[in-house]
Formats: structure tokens, sequence, C-alpha cells
């Protein structure tokens, strides 16, 4: 981390997605993702960012840590999220099937803060 | 008349000089004996020597051998004074080139900033569109200060192998028509990470332009000696090679840099060019297992020439 370059990952946002930008599936941004079995499994053979994300992904977490987790744009996030879905890699629940779960609460907080920045 | 290979365009010409004033003014056979003996004098190691010595001598070809060293002398002010005002030329260029890479840097953070939180997928595709101009344009300066034999930038840290290649892919013109299926623990390291990025970036625009449609394959394989990277496409490899001095010229120097070997020749599956870029064993390394980081590879028995495809590391 020696120059202010270094500070972004290798890998320009837009390359991730290859330019795409809308998913098949709407994904709210407080869903919690969670890796499916066969995402674990296939994990070691998928890009690295995909493989980051889905060892994320172990524990239920939430669309907006996951981005920042990641330091990939939120809707960067979104398609890649959609994509590993539309593959049965993880699996999408809305915050209320996990209430008391430690992400729930920190997606919930994100989510006021957005709507609160837009006052 | 095996001396005109051996001596340079400069001195050619001055000799022709001597020659040509030698036989026209020297009557007596003597004197064409020894212009003569001079003439084969500029082949030799000392020949200028020679020459200068002869110069000083009173005779009647000494003011023929003064002139045309004179001349030799006015050439080689005339390529001094060439070579400095290009050295001054390549300095401006780099100056002006890092100033727009710091341009674009900038452009690029604020790009990131904005993408960043962005959640409408149209102005998210705007966005895109802008930062992929900044990528190419950034890889269009830095191959100015890749031409001009200096480093454009650092990266610390070892980059996968399927990162660069998707960078690579992004900072090309042909992003859509890319398709990497790659799937090793390669890591390239920090010193090349960026340069082998651009070099497969200027290949992935070589084929993107000799091939106007179709899809840009590319795969991997572990051999003996490192990975090769192998990059297919439709069209002819002469036109690729002679369509893109540009191109070769700048993958020809990072490559030289690292130690790269990058091969061009019609693709032995069919119709179609392939071009490999082997990236040798002090490039790349392996993800080690535990948590140590990373590891020098063990290579697999598999030597370059055994062709195509195969499974990757």
């Amino acid at each position: 981390m020696t120059t202010a370059a270094q500070e972004r990952p290798f890998v320009r946002p837009f390359a991730l997605t290859g330019g795409r930008v809308t998913t098949s599936t709407p994904l709210p941004l407080e869903a919690l993702v969670r890796t499916t079995s066969t995402g674990t499994r296939v994990a070691p053979a998928v890009t690295p960012v995909l493989r980051a994300l889905l060892d994320l992904a172990a524990d239920h977490v939430g669309v907006v840590e996951v981005a920042a987790r990641l330091a990939v744009p939120i809707g960067v996030c979104r398609v890649l999220i959609a994509d590993l879905l539309d593959e049965g890699l993880v699996v999408v629940a809305p915050p209320a099937s996990a209430i008391g779960d430690a992400g729930a609460d920190q997606v919930l907080l994100e989510r006021v803060l957005d709507g609160v920045r837009r006052l | 008349m095996t001396w005109t290979w051996t001596i340079s365009g400069t001195t050619a010409l001055a000799t022709a000089v001597v020659l040509a004033l030698a036989c026209s003014w020297a009557v007596a056979a003597g004197t064409r004996r020894r212009a003569r003996r001079l003439v084969t004098a500029f082949g030799a190691p000392d020949g200028e020597g020679q020459l200068r010595a002869a110069a000083e001598r009173r005779g009647a070809l000494a003011p023929v051998v003064a002139a045309a060293l004179r001349r030799l002398d006015a050439e080689r002010l005339v390529a001094l004074h060439a070579r400095q005002a290009h050295e001054t030329d390549v300095r401006l260029g780099v100056d002006l080139s890092r100033r727009n890479q710091e341009l674009i840097e900038a452009q690029l953070a604020r790009i990131d900033e904005l993408e960043r939180d962005e959640q409408d997928p149209d102005r998210l595709d705007e966005l895109f569109e802008l930062d992929r101009l900044a990528a190419r344009m950034r890889r269009n300066s830095e191959s100015l200060l890749v031409l001009a034999g200096v480093e454009p930038r650092r990266w610390d840290g070892v980059v996968p192998v399927p990162d660069v290649l998707q960078q690579a892919a992004a900072e090309g013109e042909h992003l859509d028509r890319v398709r990497i299926d790659v799937r090793n623990d390669l890591v390239v390291t920090a010193s090349a990470a960026l340069d082998v990025t651009h070099l497969l970036a200027e290949v992935f625009d070589v084929a993107g332009s000799t091939s106007p449609d179709g899809p840009i394959l590319v795969t991997a394989r572990v051999v003996d000696v490192g990975c090769v990277v192998s990059v297919r496409f439709g069209g002819d490899a002469g036109a690729a090679l002679s369509d893109h001095p540009t191109g070769f010229a700048v993958i020809d120097r990072l490559a030289g840099r690292h130690r790269l070997a990058i091969d061009v020749f019609p693709d032995p599956g069919g119709t179609g060019v392939e071009v490999r870029a082997l990236l040798p064993s002090g490039v790349i390394e392996r993800r080690s297992a535990g948590r140590s980081g990373f590891e020098p590879v063990e290579w697999d028995r598999v030597p370059v020439a055994a062709g195509a495809g195969g499974s990757p590391g």
C-alpha cells in the first residue's frame, strides 16, 4: 500500500462483471447472502473475487458489507451475487428470516443511514 | 569487395569520397595503389588512425584524405546533435506522459468514489464507460513510457493470474469478446504484474482488430519452465504481426523486461491465430496451501512444445 493507486483493487470494477450492471433477480440491499454447500465445494475453481465472496458468505452477510469487504461498488456486488444465485452457489434471504443474526443489524443500520442521507 | 560490408554507412560515404577523388586525381599508378591501400584501411580496426596519419603526410593524396576526414568529423557532429535532440525529446515525452498518468489516476480515483455507492444501473453504466476510457488512456500513456524505456507504475503484492487476465481484458478495446477460461492458483510476482497485464492487453487488442468479430479465447497451462497463456482468435497470423507495429513494439519491450517468450503462429486447431506468452518461473509463483503465503511452483513435467490446451495448473 505504498502508492495511491494501490488503494484500489487490481481489477477495475467494470471488468469484474464484464461491464454488466443489471441483475436478473432484484436484490435488495438489506438481503442476506449465504454460500450453499455447492458454493463451498466449487469455491477453489472460481475467479479470485468470487472465491472471496463465497468465503465471506459462509455465514449470513449483507450485500453492503460484502461490497465494503471486497472493495467493490454496490452495483457490481449485486451483479456478482445475482450470478452466484443463478448458479445455485449462494442463497439470499430477506433480513426478517435472520433476525438476531449479527449481520442483520448492520445491514438495517446501513439502510437507515442511507435513508437519512437522502433527506 | 568484402570490406564494404564491414564498415559503417558513415565511413562508407567517406570511403566513396576518397575513392572518387583518388580515381580522378591520381594519375600515377603508385598513387592509385596508395589510394587503394587507404580505402582498404577504412575496414581495418585502426583504419581511421591510418588515414589520419596519411593526412598528416605530404603527398598527392593528403589533401583528399584530410577533406574526407573533415567530412566524417562533420557528420559525427551532426549525428551527436541529433542524438542529443532525440534524448531531449524522449525526456519531454516521458515528462508529459508522467503528468498524464497523474491526471488519469486522479480521474480514476474520482470515478471510484462515484461508482462506490451508485445504485442506479443506468448511471453505473455511464460511469463504467468513463472508467473504461480512462483505463485505456492510462495504458496508452504507459505505452509511451515503456517505449522510452521507463517503468510506468509499481504494484506491491502478487496478483492472481486470473485477475491479471481479467484486468488485461478490461484495459483492451474488446472486453466483451474476451473469454477467459483459466482457473489456477498461480500468481504473478509484484514486479511483473503490471507489465504482464499491459502486455496481454496489447495482445488482446491485436486479437480484436485482426479478427473483427468472434471470440478471443484465453487459456493457460503449466509447463516445465513456467505458465503458457494462449490467446486464440480468427484471422491471419501474418496480418496480425504486420498490421500492429506499435502494439508489437510495446509487447517486445515488456517481454524483454521480464524474459517472457511471445510466439505468434497460425492456430493449429483450425483457421485463425494463436499467440502464446510463456511466463517464466521467475515471474510466477503458486499459492501455498498453508497460510504462510506463496511458494515456488513445483512445475509440471510438461515441455513447452507439447501443444496447446491441456489442464490448467
